[in-house]
């Protein structure tokens, strides 16, 4: 895994390192517990099965967070801190093969600071992205 | 048969005339084990979450809050977004924050819900009415430590 040292080496086009999940229910309970999200889509097979779906769907705040630990794999939280990030949720996941992944859009220095712009994804086993991301990140002070 | 476009304009004129209105605030303390926890269920390896000595060696009051953490927060939308609507369903669109503060174990939030938008769009669904809630996270300090945006689009 690469991790990078410090923002200021971040050029525009540079990848996140692709991060794979294989999915099990029992991740969706235990993030129900730690988030407090009983939503009944996330955990109650038969009436999600009754309502059309085939599966249990992944919460998107789960997601959202996987997505998250792919940007602090690569650029460590004590280097680099979230200063906006945002998600849209374009297709229900389900438990199975979950990539999550990204880009550098933009990087630019802001009252001496270096910002970074990156466009993050979650795609499903098939390659479908179920939901697209930004995230603004600065670079902690003393870094 | 689903509203028509003249019943949606006017559901959204409606709800509309009520933006910017604040609801109940939600007030929940930081928990270091309730972060732990969340740590464990998204697979946080961060030490700046996981270690409360190392955060406060970095200047911090205690383990730092992972990013998506906040979404405990994201019921209190349910004060503002308005129910009396002809959908039941509702699919949560998107979700979006602003942080400000770093939140960290040991504070005490104060989430304060706001209607931000609503509007309706059609789509493979029928017609979608969306409603925003822009909620406010201040910290026992009085600092506006974050603030966290969840729409939700309601339909048939």
């Amino acid at each position: 895994m690469t991790r990078i040292a410090n923002l200021a080496l971040v050029r525009p086009d540079d990848n996140l390192p692709t991060i794979r999940r294989h999915v099990e229910r029992l991740d969706l309970v235990r993030y129900a517990g730690a988030s407090d999200d009983y939503v009944h889509l996330h955990w109650d097979l038969p009436r999600v099965q009754a309502e059309g779906f085939p599966d249990v769907l992944i919460h998107g705040w789960l997601t959202f967070s996987w997505m998250c630990r792919t940007v602090s794999a690569w650029a460590p939280r004590e280097i680099a801190e979230p200063l906006e990030y945002s998600v849209r949720y374009l297709l229900p996941m389900f438990p199975g093969i979950v990539d999550c992944g990204g880009e550098v859009t933009f990087v630019e220095t802001v009252a001496e600071r270096r910002i970074v712009h990156l466009a993050i994804w979650a795609k499903d086993g098939e390659g479908n992205v179920s939901t697209r991301g930004t995230m603004r990140l600065g670079a902690v002070q003393g870094n | 048969m689903g509203p028509t476009d003249e019943d949606m304009a006017e559901i959204v004129a409606r709800l509309r005339s009520s933006l910017g209105l604040r609801g109940k605030a939600m007030v929940k303390p930081i928990e270091k084990g309730a972060l732990l926890k969340f740590c464990a269920a998204v697979g946080e390896t961060e030490p700046l979450h996981l270690d409360e000595t190392y955060a406060q060696s970095r200047g911090y009051r205690g383990l730092v809050a992972p990013p998506t953490y906040l979404s405990v927060f994201s019921e209190a939308c349910g004060e503002v977004l308005c129910r009396d609507i002809p959908f039941t369903r509702f699919l949560h669109t998107d979700d979006a924050i602003t942080a400000h503060v770093p939140i960290c174990a040991g504070d005490i939030i104060t989430a304060t819900p706001l209607l931000a938008d609503v509007f309706a769009k059609r789509s493979s669904r029928g017609t979608l009415l969306f409603q925003a809630a822009d909620i406010a996270l201040t910290n026992q300090h009085g600092e506006l430590a974050a603030s966290l945006r969840v729409t939700t689009a309601f339909h048939e």
